[in-house]
């Protein structure tokens, strides 16, 4: 039954919606145009049918020219913002005097219906989004034909509106209209894979498409995952860890670097972020830092890379800012689960401009609070995240970091081959997907840590609240490494080792 | 809002009244149109409509439907008659400046309002039940039969409404002229002496605007919803705000006419009759968020709340057009009818009749200001995870400029929608809504903020009275009761802290401490006297061992704190606080910026890393903390902004760890005139204690629990909105004065704490407490009783301040030598106070002993024995310091004789 519905749906989208509507507003009263009228539950299973869902083109992998309006669309990017205007449009006829016919999704009508009386119309309203690339996410290699850039033409003027919106002149923006209520379940930043009906770029959109949303999926991991096995786990951590060696030539900065990757935060108890581990690797020369970035690239899916310098943060804000008109994407408006790489290894003395003061300042704010600030005039709005971040320095960053370890870069350990094979690759990949992956203090290590920690201040050790929070979460992350659901003593005392090597400050 | 211009048919759903949808070439000159009153333009495109045109808008019909103007003038009776025909016999002669109102775009209040034409065919068939005006003999404001009704069997309504115009009158008039105070919903249940409760509230405002020449009456609709007899008229403002309001106006010029009794002068007369009243309506049920308005809120009356982005320059709106004719000069004028001006194409004198010939006169048409306001949602009400929405208001006449960029408004306003793309090949199934605004009140919300220039008095007279209704109503909400009931809770005191950052483990001194800042005390102002404001502002500094969760607490307050600022003093410069001269990107032009204190006016700003700040940034906040204001002279700009903040600062003692053998100025690096601004200073140290630190571990695995965040406090804890809302609605209705014991526990406690320090065997006073501690004991007093939500401090709320302070004085003032709590510590002379008292008494024993029998001594000596005696190093600093306490004391004297200082004893009386 369902395979049939969705046979319908895949083959004319228009006249399956217009059936469903027509079926919820069958009440010969005013018609109630609240909710989704039926529409987002006969087609939420398309997401788990993955077979039918490749038959819907996909705009990362077709060739945009060949969309037309009314067509379906899979489409996966970033809500760069919410409000990106909010309109009220006919949402249903009284056809005959009879019946009411629903409007959604309907581009396209026949000449009887177009001119009705006022009387005979339902107002609806929708909320429109503004889609963009997810940013640090590899772009996918697309047919890129130059006859594009020419159909594109007559609203090149038109759509220059919208380019403060996209970071590069090769982004696309998409202006996506959400109907009945969609829009309150969708967050700005977050990432997301869409489903809905395509409309061409016209004079009316400026120039953008439009995708007329009918279902989408949360989208922080590029598909799902089979998280490996505890003894695959094992292998692949010491693979990965030997890879992180060839470059780092140091096996506790390699065992840092690797719980950095898997940090993700668990919860926050008002300004305390639990699970967030941000690391700061220093002794890196340019050279060494991009070697590192070259392999973390390669091997997580979105990752930002972010030079700080003097040159950089004065150049132009790097979060989100709005004039009061619209709002202006920021290099650093990432979507959770991105992997962002401060380079802080040029950094040298100068003067920071306004711009450079309030980039430092959102940035201290992203490392310590997960939060991202949008600037707006006369006020401020943070709106949680959840990235990993590494910083790369010369000596201690300037940011609050949570850890500050000086790799050795041991010529002994280091290798110029660092090329991985493209199973290995996958792998490795695969593995690191483990962050998303929750672990659990059991409540007997309670008692440990408890005594561990008295013990360790009566005997005069430096240690305090921040201190035993560290261990507390590398503990976890160390576990999390091995595929471990449950945090045992012997991942306590292994975490308590590294962080005793790295400086806390 | 140029694609909304065009606009015949912006009503929508709601008035099924426009069959036609036809663009035409007309004038455009605003995106509002007419009520429902005469079907305009369709005439020359559909038949339907009777001979009425949309001419009916020229001055040229008032003739034929308005009555006769001879009516008499005597007949004060019957106030409807009169006025109008004056009015209207007027307009049509002198240019008819400010004829309406620019925000409802009714003819109903000028014209006649039953000229409510209606196609007939149509009747029966969509209002069956209602009997509907037709044709131009209806009564009409000027027909002198206030009691046509009665003698119609009929009910006449305006098309389209449940609104007739007489009951509608009538209505509103006995509401203006009966309601009386004590109907105030408030009072229903209070004692209210009769004077008062009598008083004709609206009455008395009529009055008073006729005395003070304004024409602006700001109507309380809650007043309207809670007296019975308008009940109905209430609902019908709510829904039908562009028929209602026009009518109200028209009401208050009758009863401001009837008010002036029987023979009335003929100027104050004429001076009436030639205003335009406006009704203001505010204070709606409830304020919607913009992000709700849907589609069944047009045309209806709304109130929505939010944070002014931009204005738009004025516009002028062409509320009128003038037109002549080129061939033979005859001249027309045309008024506005729903959002156009009908351009006439044939000159209308019948000998001329040249077609194409008239030409608009532009100083002759007549203009409104209008401005276009883009209004942002506060950060308050934005749901998690979206970005602000916006929306476009249209503000007309007098209330153009009343509120600027930054100002948070709350307006009363009618929701509309207008169609875009209007092309003739624009399928209407097809045509999208854009949405706006008109508002008829705004109200400012932050009357801290209110910007308006004094020179307008008229605002300020209309924002006075709106001000006024408001100031004698008390919030009535569901919350306000829940906190209320919280208020009365016996564990209050614990509940309060306890949910103030739960994550934070105990410290409930602190905690108790910022508490009491977030409420903040009573800021007075004094007439007489030097200092004409008296801080209400609590400052405090937490001072201490690092990872003592000083920053997270900080972060904390910043979040929930009214203007919460969030600074560190390592990256703070004096300019960054305070304000700095800035190039503005657009313009070109010198604006002054804010800076982090200035921002904060009205709310907490935290210093973190205090002790890292530079001198001169320091410098700045001397100032701030006591005048609370910030000087800014640069670039030609001179100016003083207000910075009423109150400080909360982090600071690590020197050395980053707090020595416990040294005194508190000692470990912080802070000036002791600006140490003593803080009212409380909080020492927080980490010391090293078994239980404590199992149970802080505990507290900590507990929150890495997954699943698990409640078990960071097993207690009852407030939600962090509901904290907030209970500290916004204490800041602004609680006002504690301080009773006659209260204050006799203050002063007792302000003389037991300078006793504290009273050592009767020193010769000389310590000084415990100053004028400054007894001033946070005031404050902390009455932040205590706000908290409660008293009205009066009480003697408990004095009791409690003064074990903060006296809790807090004993951590940080307690000299370690001498375990005596000392304010010189903190301030004046450090030189002396900071010499141990052992090493003084010490001092003195060698002295006498060496000076035995009256000797004088060499000092250079001295300082060798005295080092030769102690165990510990003898500083050369501290050994002077010691010298000058003895000194000071009386019991010797440092002479200098030879080139060499000598001590010589001084004869003690025993």
């Amino acid at each position: 039954m369902v395979a049939q519905l969705s046979e319908v749906f895949l083959k004319d989208p228009q006249s399956f919606l217009q059936k469903i509507q027509d079926a919820s507003l069958s009440n010969p009263g005013k018609p109630d145009l609240q909710g989704s009228l039926g529409i987002e539950e006969a087609v939420s299973d398309l997401f788990l049918n993955k077979d039918e869902l490749e038959k819907i083109p996909n705009f990362a992998s077709c060739n945009p020219n060949e969309l037309r309006s009314g067509q379906l669309l899979r489409l996966q990017g970033m809500i760069q913002d919410t409000n990106f205007g909010h309109e009220f449009f006919a949402g249903a006829i009284k056809m005959n005097d009879q019946y009411w016919r629903g409007c959604r999704y309907i581009l396209s009508c026949s000449e009887d219906e177009s001119y009705v009386d006022e009387n005979k119309m339902v107002l609806d309203e929708r909320y429109s989004l503004f889609l963009t690339n997810i940013p640090g996410e590899l772009k996918s290699n697309k047919v890129d034909s130059l006859d594009s850039e020419e159909e594109n033409e007559p609203y090149k003027d038109l759509i220059m509106k919208y380019s403060n919106r996209t970071l590069g002149k090769e982004d696309f923006g998409f202006c996506v209209k959400c109907y009945g209520g969609m829009e309150t379940r969708l967050r700005v930043c977050q990432a997301v894979d869409m489903l809905g009906m395509y409309e061409e770029p016209s004079e009316y959109s400026d120039g953008l498409p439009i995708l007329h949303l009918i279902t989408f999926e949360d989208f922080r991991q590029p598909s799902s995952i089979t998280y490996p096995s505890e003894e695959e786990a094992e292998h692949l951590r010491s693979k990965l860890l030997t890879q992180f060696n060839k470059i780092l030539g140091d096996n506790v900065a390699s065992e840092s670097l690797l719980l950095c990757l898997l940090s993700n935060v668990v919860h926050r108890a008002d300004s305390f972020i639990v699970g967030s581990f941000n690391l700061n690797l220093t002794n890196c020369t340019p050279e060494r830092a991009s070697r590192i970035i070259s392999l973390l690239k390669y091997l997580t899916k979105r990752t930002v890379v972010q030079k700080v310098d003097i040159n950089e943060l004065n150049r132009e804000p790097l979060y989100p800012r709005s004039d009061g008109d619209t709002l202006s994407i920021g290099r650093l408006q990432l979507t959770p689960g991105t992997l962002l790489i401060l380079d802080e290894t040029e950094l040298s003395s100068g003067t920071l401009n306004d711009t450079g003061v309030r980039n430092v300042a959102f940035l201290s704010f992203l490392l310590s609070q997960q939060e991202i600030t949008f600037a707006y005039p006369f006020s401020s709005y943070n709106i949680q995240t959840d990235v990993r971040i590494i910083v790369l320095s010369h000596g201690k960053s300037i940011l609050p970091v949570n850890a500050v370890y000086t790799s050795k870069f041991d010529e002994a350990l280091m290798s110029s081959e660092t090329s991985l094979s493209s199973d290995d690759l996958e792998g490795l990949s695969n593995y690191l997907n483990l962050w998303t992956r929750a672990t659990d203090i059991p409540t007997d290590m309670l008692e440990f840590i408890q005594s561990n920690y008295v013990h360790s201040r009566r005997s005069g050790l430096q240690t305090n609240e921040k201190v035993l929070s560290i261990e507390i979460n590398c503990s976890r992350l160390y576990a999390k490494s091995l595929a471990s659901n449950l945090v045992s003593r012997q991942h306590f005392e292994q975490a308590s080792s590294l962080v005793e090597q790295w400086t806390i400050p | 809002m140029s694609s909304s211009q065009q606009s015949s048919q912006g009503r929508g759903a709601t008035t099924p009244k426009r069959a036609n949808s036809s663009s035409r070439e007309a004038m455009d000159s605003s995106p509002l149109f007419f009520p429902t009153s005469s079907p305009g333009l369709s005439q020359h495109t559909t038949p339907k409509t009777k001979t009425r045109t949309s001419l009916a808008s020229s001055p040229l019909l008032f003739e034929s439907s308005s009555p006769a103007p001879q009516a008499p003038h005597s007949s004060r009776s019957i106030p409807l008659s009169q006025h109008n025909d004056l009015f209207l016999a007027g307009s049509s002669q002198r240019t008819p400046k400010s004829s309406r109102r620019g925000d409802i775009h009714s003819t109903v209040q000028l014209k006649t309002p039953s000229r409510r034409e209606v196609d007939p065919q149509k009747i029966g068939a969509t209002t069956p039940s209602s009997l509907i005006f037709s044709g131009s003999d209806a009564l009409t404001f000027s027909q002198a039969q206030p009691t046509s009704e009665a003698n119609d069997d009929t009910v006449r309504v305006i098309w389209g409404t449940n609104v007739s115009i007489q009951e509608s009158i009538a209505s509103f008039q006995g509401f203006l002229r009966g309601f009386k105070k004590k109907y105030r919903p408030e009072y229903r249940n209070d004692f209210m002496p009769p004077p008062d409760a009598e008083q004709a509230v609206y009455i008395e405002a009529l009055r008073n605007m006729r005395i003070i020449g304004l024409d602006i009456l700001n109507l309380d609709v809650q007043d309207l919803k809670h007296y019975p007899p308008t009940k109905k008229l209430y609902n019908q403002l709510y829904s039908y705000p562009q028929e209602i309001i026009p009518i109200m106006d028209q009401t208050i010029k009758d009863v401001m006419l009837d008010l002036l009794g029987t023979n009335p002068p003929e100027d104050i007369l004429n001076d009436i009759e030639l205003r335009i009243y406006k009704i203001r309506p505010f204070n709606l049920e409830r304020t919607i968020n913009m992000r709700d308005l849907n589609p069944g809120d047009i045309d209806k009356l709304i109130s929505i709340k939010g944070l002014v982005l931009r204005c738009t320059p004025v516009i002028p709106d062409m509320k009128q057009a003038f037109f002549r004719c080129s061939v033979c000069g005859h001249s027309v004028t045309v008024e506005i009818d729903r959002g156009r001006i009908a351009e006439p194409v044939k000159c209308p004198r019948e000998i001329c009749g040249a077609t194409n010939s008239m030409q608009l006169i532009h100083n002759r048409s007549e203009f409104a200001d209008k401005q276009v306001i883009k209004l942002q949602e506060t950060p308050d009400i934005v749901p998690d995870g979206q970005t602000p929405h916006s929306v476009s208001l249209c503000v007309y006449d007098e209330l153009v400029d009343s509120s600027k960029a930054g100002d948070r408004i709350e307006i009363t306003g009618i929701f509309r929608c207008v169609p875009i793309r209007m092309n003739p090949r624009q399928r209407t199934i097809k045509s999208l809504f854009k949405t706006y605004v008109d508002v008829v009140h705004i109200k400012k919300q932050d009357r801290r903020r209110l910007g308006t220039d004094p020179s307008t008095l008229d605002n300020d007279l209309a924002e006075d009275t709106a001000a006024q209704i408001d100031d004698v109503r008390r919030i009535t909400d569901e919350e306000v009761e829940k906190i209320k009931k919280v208020s009365e809770r016996p564990d209050l005191y614990d509940l309060l802290p306890r949910s103030l950052a739960p994550s934070i483990y105990e410290m409930d001194d602190v905690k108790k401490g910022i508490l009491l800042q977030l409420f903040g005390g009573t800021n007075k102002t004094f007439q007489k006297g030097a200092s004409p404001r008296y801080r209400g502002d609590i400052n405090i500094l937490m001072c201490g061992d690092p990872s003592t969760s000083k920053s997270q607490i900080l972060q904390y307050v910043h979040k929930i704190a009214p203007r919460g600022v969030y600074t560190s003093g390592k990256g703070s410069s004096a300019v960054g606080l305070t304000a700095y001269i800035t190039r503005d990107q657009d313009t070109k032009q010198l604006v002054l910026e804010s800076g982090a204190l200035v921002l904060s006016d009205g709310g907490i700003c935290c210093i973190d890393e205090f002790d890292k700040m530079t001198d001169a940034t320091r410098s700045i906040l001397h100032e701030v903390m006591e005048q609370q204001t910030v000087t800014v002279a640069k670039a030609g700009i001179i100016t003083t902004l207000n910075a009423r903040t109150s400080i909360l600062a982090s600071a690590n003692p020197i050395g980053s760890k707090y020595n416990p053998e040294m005194p508190v100025t000692k470990n912080i690096d802070l000036p002791p005139t600006l140490l003593s601004r803080f009212d409380l200073v909080y020492l927080i140290l980490d010391r090293v204690d078994e239980t404590i630190d199992r149970k802080l571990a505990n507290h900590i695995v507990s929150m890495y629990m997954e699943d698990t965040p409640q078990n960071a406090t097993e207690h009852e804890v407030l939600s962090i909105e509901f904290l907030t809302s209970y500290i916004t609605y204490a800041r602004n209705c609680i006002h504690p004065i301080i009773t006659e014991p209260a204050s006799k526990e203050l002063v007792n406690a302000y003389v037991d704490m300078r006793k504290l320090g009273e050592d009767v065997r020193a010769s000389e006073k310590r000084v415990t407490a100053t004028t400054r501690q007894l001033e946070s004991m005031i404050r902390l007093s009455e932040a205590h009783a706000k908290m409660h939500l008293r009205e009066t401090v009480e003697v408990e709320d004095v009791r409690e301040a003064t074990r903060l302070i006296k809790t807090a004085i004993k951590d940080y003032a307690t000299d370690p030598a001498t375990g005596k709590i000392s304010l010189d510590l903190i301030y004046v002379n450090e030189r002396e106070t900071l010499v141990s008292e052992d090493m003084v008494r010490e001092l003195s024993n060698l002295i006498s002993t060496l000076t035995a029998g009256g000797k004088t001594f060499m000092v250079s000596q001295l300082l060798t024995r005295f080092r030769e005696q102690s165990t510990a190093h003898v500083d050369a600093s501290e050994f002077e310091a010691s010298l000058a306490a003895l000194e000071k004391r009386g019991q010797l004297k440092v002479v200098t004789s030879a080139g060499h200082r000598l001590v010589r004893p001084i004869a003690q009386v025993e």
